[in-house]
């Protein structure tokens, strides 16, 4: 009796676990077992419909407009959504129309009028107005714990004046204004819809959930459905209103390993991976049917030297920094990095106005002069120093890489480097506190324009410090304050060939001294299917450009 | 060494073999200067990376042009040293909680074991890998994680046998002759539980430098430049079709983990009959 | 062997036995899974550490009003204790263990996508573990001492002693880039269904849809890594099926059959291995617990959407609601599989008593 009892109990807990596990979605079961006949149903109907799939590990935690950042957000947002300006396709950031056609800008710089075309609908069918731009911003302008909200906090306050004219008031003049425009904080969302599932432009948005799942924006493709880690998957926009390309559904799924993703692409399984790095990408080298390809980003590491004599007299004396600039094998890091990585002479990196690279033939690696430095500093014997590096890596080359590579580096003009790896979140409230002496940093820019750089590498402490002024404690002086005055201009200055002129002169006088050392500004390896694709294009701020994704 | 004698007369020849590649990587470890060609981590030669084993090179290179072979060779030092200071830690909290805890016995023993049974239902990987992210990744870190995990076992082993030792005829007996309980445990406990223990110990060797080597994979353990074989795997994953970072490394922490569990193996089928009687 | 004959008064006591023992495990489960709360709760937040650092970018990070917004948003402003109790409160009060830090969704709808992938694998581990495992065990037994027995004794120790990274990658570069007969990866051909609805277990989605194709080729998906997630546990198998049935047959009852003629292979099979199983089921639900923690290997090499990656995630991004979340899944998981064994053991071996 015994043993009957005790197996009807395990029974019934092995019945309440499956019951468990189905719980929420029980009541959709049915429903959807008719859409998945269905489903399969048209796909068996419809031979002719094409899907590509694309494999990557994206770490996408939200594909709400309002509050992505992550790497791959907008490669997600251009393809749901359209914005006033959008990068136009292969460059790092040049803004082109979208959904406005022109804007004027009036004297003061502070007021921006946009124009909008008249025939842009949502996915929804809805007319995109004014007041949809105008709700959309305010949105995201009372989201302050967004990640989106430092590109739009530039924004004092904006009007629709009527249906297609937008006026934008600036809170200070911004030459960049146009390429914030271009990133996933100003996208356009259909205010009716949004509105019902909990959206609001005066703060106490509740929408994000709905829009994980779902969008709400008038581009080429609709977000059917996503699960995170998993997959997420793109379908044509039936009402898109510019013009279509071949491609009914795009799904992105997640390969956590790139060896995985090297034999889902050499198997077809999927058309296009992204995980790739130069060394992995030669395993597809001469591989039938695929294809290699580069893109520029504009990802760089470097090298961190506090300022800070408190946190260690050595390192911090600006001599001693040069003298490290001087001792970096330059040559090596490029072997490091592959193909496609450029050595940047200082903060600005190629593809943005006037940007320099490290002559290495006149400016690379001198280990004379790198010792005279030190001793002149006073250091002749050498130090012992802390390298902080964060289990971290740039395009595929991990950090720690790196710390071995500086470390063996500075061994010879008697720098004996201690590497100390703690995981990336440590290191950035770290770096936050500015408690590091010397560390391994990557920076990307938020939005494609110098002003960007200039706000985070010039000198500068405290409240209207600069990012990198405040983490290695870099104060404005007298000496240093060339910098700002160039940077003052190239802020402003419209005329882009001037701007390159003032952005290279910074640069040069930025060379002379600073607190950091510039290793490596990174490609991006990606491969995709030639059979599948004639060309798959890629920008930095979108990754691959799924708008102009057409199959032959 | 009668024992020993004992052991090595039987005919099981697996833990002799474990024996064998067991002290044999244990000389590997102490000798680890003297057998490597190459410095392990200042020998580097970017122009050299990647090479594929050859008569220099006998594993090849890494990233970062070093010498393989004399990294896996080094690399034993770390993970054989941490793993044995981890069953040390956990050998001595589990037997000195469990112990008390069946010594005392009554509420005090429920408390503690439930204390013990909270800890062993936390999943460990989880709990190691909060820890490590939390503190920041080193050796000492990752030692204390596994340590804080495994206790339970020799807590839960020494109460079990405490408790039946208290309960024996032959205790009782002298108890009533007076002997202190101290006396007695001292007495019974070591010549009682130094099987099992070591049988345990021997296993959860393994067990701990498999482990160390998944927390170094994920990059939560021991850092750079130090040469680890978890942390050279994950190398190996990044570099795959460079077949030699990865599969070297990877056949140490096997040949490690199946020396450690041939002779646990060993010596648990020497002992299971003995320890039967013994303990009833 | 108990007496079949119905007894009202066995009845009533094997009920009320069965009763009390059931609810002392369960306020037993309650209390653990306080203590784990509080555990994983205190640890994570004696961290020096903030996950504003971790989630916001750069030049978001250099603006106090944005990381002030941010640190009140997630309560991170208020002292340990109080979050705690806040958190408490969710959980009893409104069946909410919070929301994600790192991705802002809430953390049992996370966890109810990401824990069917992980107990699909695991269970598809223990039963090759356990086929594996169990014959391993009885060929190593009957042919004790023998060539065979030491094949497959090291067979087995090997099971125990392959780092599961390391193997995982042998496995994928081995069926997948060399031999290409199973797919490198995730749960399902991407092309062939879209993941909504159903139970999450995508097999008995599956074989209830009447989908078979799509049974295939999730079964073609499950294979590898439950091979490598399984032979871990199966070493642990084989081991103790094979120790307990040297032991039983060793035993006087075996003994008493063999003597009465009777063949060796009926002696193994109806009367050896019943019993020799008993034990195995200790060892089965241990080793389901222990491919619960170690899931995130194989997870992260075979791109696997589950617990594993879900807690590396979580434990790297100091994502404290859903490290907490995670633990707590895990160690209630933990306490129902042992409830679950201790009570099976009770159908199998009628000698036991609940206490």
């Amino acid at each position: 009796m015994k043993r009957f009892l005790a197996l009807l109990l395990c029974v019934l807990m092995v019945v309440a676990l499956l019951a468990a596990c189905g719980d929420g979605t029980q009541g959709n079961v049915q429903g959807n077992v008719q859409s998945d006949a269905q489903d399969s149903g048209e796909s068996s109907d419809q031979a002719g419909s094409t899907t590509v799939v694309i494999g990557g590990q994206s770490d996408l935690v939200t594909l709400d407009p309002g509050n992505m950042y992550e790497p791959y957000a907008n490669m997600i947002s251009y393809a749901a959504y359209d914005m006033l300006y959008r990068v136009q396709t292969g460059t790092m950031g040049t803004p082109e129309p979208s959904v406005a056609t022109d804007y004027t800008v009036d004297d003061s710089g502070l007021v921006y009028t946009f124009k909008l075309r008249d025939d842009v609908v949502f996915a929804s069918g809805n007319p995109l107005t004014a007041k949809d731009v105008v709700w959309s911003v305010n949105r995201v302008l009372n989201m302050k714990e967004s990640n989106a909200y430092t590109l739009i906090k530039i924004v004092d306050k904006v009007e629709a004046t009527d249906d297609y004219t937008v006026v934008f008031t600036l809170t200070e003049p911004d030459a960049s204004f146009l390429v914030k425009l271009t990133s996933n904080a100003y996208c356009i969302l259909d205010s009716e819809l949004v509105k019902e599932h909990g959206g609001s432009d005066s703060g106490g948005d509740t929408a994000k959930e709905w829009l994980d799942n779902n969008s709400a924006g008038s581009g080429p493709y609709i977000i059917e459905s996503w699960t995170p880690q998993e997959q997420l998957v793109l379908q044509k926009n039936p009402n898109y209103w510019g013009e279509a390309k071949n491609i009914d559904t795009i799904i992105f799924r997640e390969m956590t390993s790139v060896d995985a993703q090297i034999t889902a692409l050499k198997n077809g399984d999927v058309d296009i991976i992204l995980g790739l790095n130069t060394e992995t990408a030669k395993q597809l080298e001469g591989v039938d049917g695929i294809t290699i390809a580069n893109g520029p980003t504009a990802l760089m590491t470097f090298l961190v030297m506090s300022r800070d004599e408190a946190l260690s007299p050595e390192m911090s004396n600006p001599k001693v920094q040069e003298a490290v600039r001087y001792a970096l094998d330059y040559e090596g890091y490029l072997a490091l990095g592959g193909e496609g990585c450029t050595v940047p002479l200082n903060f600005v990196q190629q593809g943005f106005s006037g940007g320099l690279t490290r002559d290495l033939s006149t400016d690379g690696r001198d280990l004379d002069k790198a010792k005279a430095l030190m001793e002149e500093a006073g250091y002749a014997d050498g130090f012992d120093i802390t390298l902080t590096c964060a289990s971290n890596n740039s395009e595929g080359l991990e950090w720690t890489t790196i710390a071995q590579k500086v470390q063996q580096d500075l061994a010879e003009i008697n720098i004996n480097v201690k590497i100390e790896t703690l995981e990336t979140t440590l290191v950035y409230e770290k770096m936050r506190d500015a408690t590091m002496p010397f560390y391994i940093m990557f920076w990307s820019p938020d939005y494609y324009d110098i002003n960007n750089q200039t706000a985070a590498f010039l000198p500068g402490v405290g409240e209207d410090g600069t990012a990198y002024g405040n983490r290695t404690k870099w104060e404005r002086t007298p000496d240093n304050e060339i910098l700002w005055e160039l940077a003052n201009q190239v802020q402003v200055e419209t005329d882009e060939a001037v701007r390159a002129q003032l952005s290279e002169q910074l640069q040069q006088e930025y060379a002379k001294d600073n607190p950091l050392a510039f290793i490596l500004q990174h490609p991006k390896t990606f491969a995709f299917n030639s059979n599948v694709f004639d060309n798959v294009t890629y920008n930095d701020l979108c990754k691959i450009e799924l708008c102009e994704l057409n199959v032959k | 060494m009668k024992v020993l004698k004992e052991l090595l007369m039987q005919k099981n020849i697996m833990f002799k073999v474990g024996l064998f590649i067991f002290f044999a990587w244990i000389l590997i470890a102490i000798l680890a200067p003297v057998l490597s060609p190459f410095d392990p981590i200042n020998d580097q030669d970017i122009v050299r990376k990647f090479e594929a084993p050859s008569s220099e090179h006998w594993f090849g290179t890494d990233e970062l042009g070093r010498d393989v072979f004399s990294r896996v060779l080094y690399a034993s030092r770390v993970s054989i040293t941490c793993g044995l200071i981890t069953v040390l830690i956990s050998l001595v909290v589990g037997v000195f909680f469990g112990g008390l805890a069946g010594y005392i016995g009554g509420v005090v023993d429920d408390v503690m074991m439930r204390f013990s049974e909270m800890i062993q239902s936390f999943p460990p990987l989880i709990l190691a890998m909060v820890i490590a992210a939390a503190l920041g990744p080193n050796i000492s870190n990752s030692v204390l994680a596994m340590a804080i995990i495994w206790w339970p076992n020799y807590a839960r082993l020494t109460r079990s046998i405490v408790i039946s030792i208290k309960g024996n005829d032959y205790v009782t007996a002298s108890r009533v002759l007076g002997a202190t309980h101290t006396r007695i445990l001292g007495k019974e406990l070591l010549p009682n539980s130094v099987g099992s223990m070591v049988v345990m110990c021997t296993l959860d060797l393994g067990n701990a430098i498999l482990m160390f080597s998944g927390l170094s994979f994920l990059g939560l353990g021991i850092q750079p430049p130090v040469p680890e074989w978890g942390a050279m795997v994950s190398e190996g994953v990044r570099n795959s079709a460079k077949w030699w970072i990865s599969t070297f490394p990877g056949l140490a922490i096997f040949t490690v983990a199946i020396g450690a569990n041939f002779i646990g193996d060993g010596l648990r089928d020497y002992l299971d009959p003995k320890m039967r009687r013994t303990i009833g | 062997m108990l007496s079949l004959q119905y007894q009202s008064e066995t009845f009533r006591k094997d009920v009320s036995d069965l009763l009390r023992y059931i609810i002392r495990r369960l306020c037993l489960m309650v209390v653990l899974l306080f203590g784990v709360s509080v555990l994983v709760f205190l640890i994570s937040h004696f961290v020096p550490s903030n996950p504003a650092a971790a989630n916001l970018s750069q030049t978001a990070l250099n603006d106090p009003e944005i990381v002030a917004a941010y640190e009140a948003k997630w309560g991170l402003d208020k002292p340990v204790w109080e979050q705690y109790i806040i958190y408490m409160k969710n959980i009893l009060v409104n069946h909410d263990l919070g929301t994600s830090i790192r991705t802002g969704r809430p953390i049992l709808d996370e966890l109810k996508q990401y824990f069917p992938a992980t107990l699909e694998l695991s269970i598809f581990a223990m039963l090759i573990a356990i086929v594996l495992g169990v014959t391993f065990g009885v060929i190593s037994a009957i042919f004790q001492n023998k060539p065979i027995d030491h094949i497959v004794r090291a067979v087995s120790v090997s099971g125990v002693s392959l780092p599961s990274f390391w193997f995982a990658l042998l496995v994928m570069n081995l069926f997948c880039s060399v031999m290409n007969i199973f797919p490198s990866g995730n749960r399902y051909d991407a092309r062939l269904f879209a993941p909504n609805g159903g139970t999450g277990l995508y097999v008995i989605d599956a074989i209830s849809w009447n989908n078979w194709p799509l049974l295939s080729d999730v079964l073609a998906h499950l294979f590898l890594p439950a091979l490598v997630l399984g032979f871990f546990t199966m070493g642990l198998i084989t081991r103790q099926t094979r120790s307990n049935l040297l032991e039983v047959m060793s035993s006087d009852y075996i003994r008493t059959a063999r003597s009465k003629g009777m063949k060796e292979s009926r002696v193994v099979w109806r009367h050896a291995l019943g019993n020799a199983l008993v034990p195995v089921i200790t060892v089965s639900g241990m080793g389901f617990c222990n491919l619960l923690g170690g899931m995130v290997f194989v997870e992260k090499i075979f791109s696997w959407p589950g617990i594993g990656q879900y807690a590396y995630l979580a434990a790297v991004n100091l994502d404290f609601p859903a490290i907490c979340g995670v633990s707590l899944l895990i160690a209630l998981t933990y306490v129902v599989v042992n409830l679950f064994i201790d009570i099976l053991y009770g159908v199998i071996d009628p000698r036991i008593r609940y206490q």
